[in-house]
């Protein structure tokens, strides 16, 4: 029969070997965080990535409608990667094209959140510093109401519900006129 | 106060092409009046062109001087902001009081 003293040394054994298997169990806890953290990381990063490969198939029309005068429609969801993108090929067409109107159509725009208005405040105050002056049309009632509501300022960007309108003034500003053939 | 921006007349226009070392300077203030006391005429073509990679304290300075020639009632264009320097001036929130041109042929036919 064991004596008292060898039972306590098995139980401080088995106490050690316990303590140790918790320090394995709480390093491989340490582990798997790390490694969930990371991969969290890694699937921030594919993410972006998506996003910006995404972006970058955007294909953003851009129409010349005279000397000097660009049409750019767009068309579907606007979040700021596309923004960013759309803002990077207006500024590019200003200094390849010497563009100094820019029609921005946003008559096939889905959603006018207050992120897109900024975007497009953005876009308009980019393309103005680089002398090109830049007027947003097919502003329907329903996206006039939310950006009052939303508490956007246009400020000086020309604005105008029809893209007929956005034309005129753009040919206005060039010193041209649409004019019926007589 | 010397500066090696460059200044030049032409039809009743003062063109300034601003360099890079004026307004990297520590004593820009000196830079700007300098400038301004060079400038005759009221209409003014401030030329970026020449700065490029512009961080956000040498913005704020040509937008003091901006702010400087309209107080001594000078009509400023600005011009030459290339792409990058655009996105970045609204990011600063400068320069985008004031009225702009792509470029001097463009700013002259504004006065």
């Amino acid at each position: 029969m064991p004596s008292e003293s060898d039972n306590k040394k098995t139980i401080n054994q088995q106490k050690t070997k316990i303590d140790s298997q918790q320090n394995t169990i709480d390093n491989q806890d340490a582990k798997l965080e790390a490694q969930s953290t990371q991969l969290d990381e890694q699937a921030s990063v594919i993410s972006d990535l998506n996003d910006q490969l995404e972006a970058s198939h955007f294909e953003l029309p851009m129409l010349k409608l005279a000397s000097q005068i660009l049409l750019v429609p767009l068309i579907g969801a606007v979040d700021s990667t596309k923004a960013l993108k759309v803002m990077e090929d207006i500024l590019q067409n200003i200094k390849r094209e010497e563009t100094r109107v820019a029609v921005i159509d946003i008559a096939g725009i889905k959603v006018m959140d207050s992120s897109v208005a900024a975007h497009l405040i953005r876009i308009a105050m980019a393309a103005r510093l680089m002398g090109c002056r830049s007027i947003i049309s097919g502003i329907s009632p329903v996206i006039a109401t939310n950006m009052i509501n939303l508490g956007v300022e246009v400020g000086s960007i020309t604005t105008t519900n029809t893209l007929e309108d956005a034309i005129a003034r753009a040919y206005e500003t060039m010193g041209l006129a649409l004019v019926p053939k007589a | 106060m010397s500066f090696t921006s460059l200044i030049n007349r032409s039809r009743g226009v003062t063109r300034v092409t601003l360099a890079e070392s004026d307004i990297e300077t520590d004593d820009f203030s000196a830079i700007c009046i300098g400038l301004s006391e060079q400038i005759k005429d009221v209409n003014v073509v401030l030329d970026l062109s020449a700065l490029s990679g512009m961080t956000s304290q040498e913005f704020d300075r040509v937008n003091q001087l901006c702010h400087l020639l309209t107080l001594f009632g000078r009509d400023v264009i600005v011009c030459g902001i290339g792409e990058v320097e655009a996105m970045l001036a609204v990011t600063f929130d400068v320069l985008i009081k004031f009225r702009t041109a792509q470029n001097f042929d463009h700013a002259i036919t504004q006065f």
